[in-house]
């Protein structure tokens, strides 16, 4: 039987119109994919077969609110948590160290210490409140209450933004081509830097190149939406190692995208790893991911050394014998590459990694900056490709897609 | 953190005012009122009259925007004639608005409009289109107002 047109505007109101809640707590608890499903069971096929796929793959998920920071706020609760469950004290110091040294473009772009101190302070005590959360194998409750408080969540969603636009303008010239219509400083002004403007694939790139990828965390986003086939569409951006490989053991920060809202997803192995007590195994976390040790171990193990200190100022009770291990090298090595090993390196003047990119490449090896904008471009014009294919699809196949199914 | 932002940002505009500007808070109790008194800018029809401002700050600042309304009666494309005297445009809307963005910037913004209407973001139809059509017919009626309503 073909369904009637009002049948099909009915499933369309169904499922296309999905409203994400703007009550509902601002990241919510851990719960069960199997809500979505249930909460898609009266939708049109499309919808019940990806929704009904994605349990066997992404075990739980967290709600956002729907307040036009969701993919922000998604984004910088995510990063926290994977700081968390990577485990790593003296990376999360690195990147406190990078985040602050990040506060030189916030007074380039024209925002004074004065206004941008009050966004970017409550990110710095929760990073450092993470690393004092270590030893404890803390399940991250202190991140989800920051996050849920009122004071506190939005701004350190607001960095987030900060981070990016302070990026984009310093890379003018990059990103220019990706905004046909626009300049950056404009983009930046209409679509970033407003407090209730959703991120869009431009903003989530950046933010994945400015910061979340460079701190060894990948993202995946799912893409619910009324596309054709029998699971949801997704799309990686990568950690990459010197070589340009991707790190296929990073941690992921995985977004569910529904038009228009954000949601967290999650594999078992991410809950594992969070409730596993993070400094207990050191030795075994990275094993399969180490590629290569090469002249730059040296580098980086003594790297590692030079936070002992750091970290005894959080954790008195931290010892030589805790110190990470190779674990953090994936991470590190691109930045050790270029440069020649420091003899005493301290995160404080390890700032190559917020240093305006070059944007020539050396023939023989680009640098890291070259790798990451070469792989925004590739993103971009898949981000494109697609876009251009759901949307020739979408008038004809989905029509005879719902039909048949029902037939 | 909007307590202390806006007693930041009050401090400091009291400290350095803005050039003739008059800001003060109708009850100490609330921080989130503030009263302005902006003289009519030099070269304006508005010009010898004094305007009496409310802005009122939302418990979300800087995370939503400061309202601005006219107190005193004013002949402007961009503020509303009636008793609430709106004025909503530019970087004072909801999806325009940028925490990073302080008061003085507002108010400066405020002003730089009674210089300058914005005849196109209008919200007064018919004075937008004088104001356009017939600059001297708008002019004569801004002045006569301020004369009316602004007098210091």
């Amino acid at each position: 039987m073909m369904a009637s047109e009002q049948e099909i505007a009915d499933l369309e109101r169904m499922s296309g119109n999905y409203e994400p809640a703007v009550t509902g707590p601002l990241v919510g608890k851990l719960q069960s994919t199997q809500a979505i499903v249930a909460e898609y069971a009266q939708a049109d096929p499309i919808y019940i077969h990806k929704t009904t796929a994605l349990p066997a793959k992404y075990s739980h998920y967290r709600t956002l609110r729907g307040d036009g920071n969701c993919g922000w706020r998604a984004l910088a609760f995510g990063y926290f948590e994977a700081l968390l469950r990577i485990g790593d004290g003296a990376k999360i110091l690195e990147e406190l160290a990078k985040l602050k040294e990040y506060n030189k473009r916030f007074e380039a772009i024209g925002i004074p210490a004065e206004t941008y101190e009050d966004f970017t302070e409550p990110t710095f005590e929760l990073l450092q409140q993470t690393v004092a959360n270590l030893p404890n194998h803390d399940d991250g409750e202190f991140i989800l209450a920051a996050f849920n408080d009122p004071e506190i969540s939005p701004q350190i969603t607001y960095h987030f933004r900060l981070i990016t636009t302070a990026w984009m303008q310093s890379h003018p010239d990059y990103y220019a081509d990706f905004l046909p219509d626009t300049t950056v400083e404009d983009y930046c002004r209409t679509t970033i830097e407003p407090s209730q403007k959703e991120i869009d694939n431009v903003g989530l790139q950046v933010l994945a190149t400015a910061l979340i990828n460079e701190a060894g965390i990948a993202i995946e986003v799912l893409y619910l939406d009324r596309s054709p086939g029998a699971e949801v569409n997704h799309h990686e951006w990568n950690v990459l190692d010197a070589e340009g490989k991707v790190v296929e053991s990073a941690s992921t920060i995985r977004l569910l995208y529904r038009p228009g809202h954000y949601d967290l997803l999650y594999k078992s192995e991410d809950i594992f790893k969070m409730s596993m007590a993070p400094m207990a195994h050191p030795e075994v976390r990275f094993v399969t991911s180490i590629p290569t040790f090469s002249a730059s171990d040296t580098a980086a193990f003594s790297y590692s050394m030079d936070h002992v200190g750091l970290l005894a100022e959080y954790l008195p009770g931290y010892t030589l014998s805790m110190t990470p291990t190779y674990s953090t090298l994936p991470y590190h090595q691109p930045q050790t590459i270029p440069t020649p090993p420091k003899t005493t390196p301290s995160p404080i003047t390890r700032t190559e990694s917020i240093s305006p990119a070059k944007p020539k490449a050396p023939a023989t090896s680009p640098s890291p900056s070259s790798l990451r904008i070469e792989k925004f471009r590739t993103t971009m014009e898949q981000l494109e490709l697609n876009y251009d294919l759901s949307q020739d699809k979408k008038s004809s196949d989905e029509q005879d897609q719902i039909s048949s199914a029902r037939e | 953190m909007a307590q202390k932002r806006i007693a930041k940002e009050y401090s400091e505009l009291q400290k350095k005012p803005l050039e003739g500007m008059k800001i003060s808070l109708p009850s100490e109790a609330d921080m989130h009122q503030w009263q302005i008194l902006i003289d009519g800018p030099k070269g304006s029809p508005y010009e010898g009259g004094v305007f009496t401002l409310h802005l009122s700050l939302p418990t979300e600042y800087p995370f939503k925007p400061p309202t601005l309304s006219f107190k005193t009666k004013i002949y402007h494309p961009n503020v509303t004639n009636d008793d609430k005297g709106s004025m909503c445009l530019g970087m004072l809307r909801a999806d325009e608005w940028k925490p990073s963005s302080k008061i003085d910037a507002v108010l400066s913004f405020a002003k730089a409009l009674l210089l300058e209407p914005q005849a196109d973001d209008a919200v007064e139809g018919g004075i937008a289109r004088e104001y356009k059509e017939n600059k001297k017919e708008f002019v004569k009626n801004a002045k006569a107002w301020t004369k009316q309503y602004a007098k210091r």
